[in-house]
């Protein structure tokens, strides 16, 4: 990955990880909102393995972690869970279309991260998990992911693989 | 995909993978470290100067939406801002009113030597960030450790109990809420007078656990703080009782409005059995023939025998009611440094 597209990964990352803090606005608790890393997990997955691209979601799934209150750890787990399931899903040989790709990359990581954070919330030993929440963000994630697609899967891969 | 990097995505890059294979297993050894209470304490010290960090970090976040959208004041923000201030001024009068009644409520406690509910000042805080994830239900307000905030202090509004501070940093302080998984409070009902532990589950509301007699609960009935933990104040309101199926729940005061301005109330100041000064300051009396002395200190004294002169030893002692009681405010050890404004606080129980 060149310079210039690691410092846009980088870019991501930090607005993903605004989006997530705007989600923590006060009254703004029981509203259904997107995990942008899930987004960021699903489309840069797009330019193949990329260890910045792991690094980055690491990074933001710590921030996320001491946002969310979950266990250290939990959230860079689930992240990398769904890159992993997403990676498969744009590395698929032949190749698919981008929308096949992208769909496989969503609904397969949201199934990874749901998995990933359940079980680390039972490694780390901490009481409950609620879901409810949890499946309205991946809900919403997926519902506004038409729309940052196109910030976030460049616009070559989506032309060149349609 | 040359456009993007030196390699095409369909080579095996071998390293690459290894790297994100390990940091996902070193996630699974940071998990899993997190068992030991010790880790957990260091991680605790970290949250807390991150919770601060969260709090600032979405006000930031509103604050970019707000001006790059446009979402600024409007007529209506100042209708309302204008409405809210015209409250303030009929609160204030309230107010006035109230440090009257509490004036006049202290002196007849102290006319009628009751044993009261000491309780230390409260402090106000607004929330600054929500939190309602698969891990937690959590909120942050902007008062910390430099207000006098402790862990353990309770969290109440306008509604009634919100939940309990968990973690202060030095100026925000973690909310635990009722619905929480983790949260468990002691209520009772107020008519049934039975207690029961109050479970948070991420649901609606939360559940009553183990009631002492669950079938004298009221449907609808009001359920308040018990304060049988000792670390909340008795009679705060919790909510109302609902039958659902075998089991009860609590519709939760504190979900009919949001959160936004809560009070912060630290734990009732009892003294521990441990550290009370013993009744009367008298020493235990072990000779038999003195014990008919012991009058104020014996619930009922033996008669004397008839035509018995009496003892040298009956010299009357100095009252019991002479020396502190031991529901005095005296600190208990476990208590944290408290500011220099509670000292002169106290009065009855119950919310501030």
């Amino acid at each position: 990955m060149t310079l210039p597209w690691r410092l846009w990964v980088l870019l991501l990352t930090v607005l993903a990880a605004l989006t997530s803090a705007f989600g923590m606005q006060v009254g703004m608790a029981g509203a259904w909102w997107p995990i942008a890393g899930l987004w960021l997990a699903g489309g840069l997955a797009s330019f193949g393995l990329s260890v910045w691209v792991a690094g980055c979601l690491m990074l933001l799934g710590v921030a996320m972690d001491f946002m969310s209150e979950a266990p250290i750890g939990a959230w860079p787990l689930a992240l990398l869970a769904a890159y992993g399931v997403a990676l498969v899903a744009w590395d698929r040989q032949p190749p698919i279309p981008v929308v096949g790709a992208e769909i496989i990359a969503l609904i397969g990581g949201f199934i990874a991260a749901s998995v990933a954070l359940g079980v680390a919330g039972s490694i780390a030993g901490h009481t409950g998990f609620a879901r409810g929440p949890l499946m309205a963000d991946f809900l919403m994630t997926g519902l506004l992911y038409p729309l940052v697609r196109f910030v976030i899967v460049p616009a070559s891969i989506r032309v060149a693989r349609r | 995909m040359a456009w993007y990097g030196r390699r095409r995505s369909g080579e095996p890059r071998v390293g690459a993978r290894a790297v994100v294979v390990g940091l996902g297993i070193s996630m699974v050894g940071v998990l899993a470290i997190q068992t030991s209470t010790a880790v957990r304490g260091g991680i605790d010290a970290s949250r807390e100067s991150m919770d601060g960090v969260a709090a600032n970090l979405a006000n930031f976040s509103s604050g970019i939406t707000g001006w790059s959208f446009g979402f600024g004041r409007n007529a209506e923000d100042e209708a309302k801002i204008a409405e809210l201030e015209a409250r303030v001024r009929d609160l204030q009068r309230w107010k006035d009113l109230a440090e009257t009644m509490t004036l006049r409520m202290e002196r007849y406690e102290k006319l009628l030597d009751l044993v009261g509910e000491t309780q230390g000042q409260a402090v106000t805080a607004r929330v600054v960030a929500e939190e309602n994830g698969p891990f937690a239900a959590t909120r942050i307000a902007n008062a910390g450790a430099a207000n006098g905030v402790r862990d353990g202090f309770a969290v109440v509004n306008e509604n009634g109990l919100v939940g309990r501070v968990v973690r202060v940093g030095e100026y925000t302080s973690r909310i635990l809420l009722l619905t929480d998984f983790s949260s468990r409070i002691p209520v009772m009902g107020t008519l049934s007078g039975d207690r029961a532990l109050l479970v948070g589950d991420s649901g609606s509301g939360a559940q009553l656990l183990e009631p002492e007699t669950p079938d004298k609960i009221v449907p609808g009935e009001i359920w308040v703080t018990s304060g049988d933990d000792g670390k909340l104040p008795l009679g705060v309101r919790v909510g109302t009782a609902r039958k659902d199926g075998a089991n009860w729940r609590i519709d939760l005061a504190m979900e009919s409005a949001p959160v936004d301005f809560v009070r912060l109330v630290p734990p009732p100041d009892f003294a521990s059995p441990e550290t009370a000064p013993e009744l009367g300051g008298v020493e235990r009396n072990t000779d038999d023939s003195l014990k008919t002395v012991s009058a104020p200190l014996a619930a009922v004294a033996p008669p004397a025998a008839p035509g018995a002169a009496p003892t040298p030893a009956a010299t009357p002692r100095p009252p019991a009611a002479a020396t502190p009681r031991p529901a005095a405010p005296t600190p208990a050890a476990p208590l944290p440094a408290q500011p220099p404004s509670r000292s002169g606080a106290g009065g009855q129980g119950g919310v501030q």
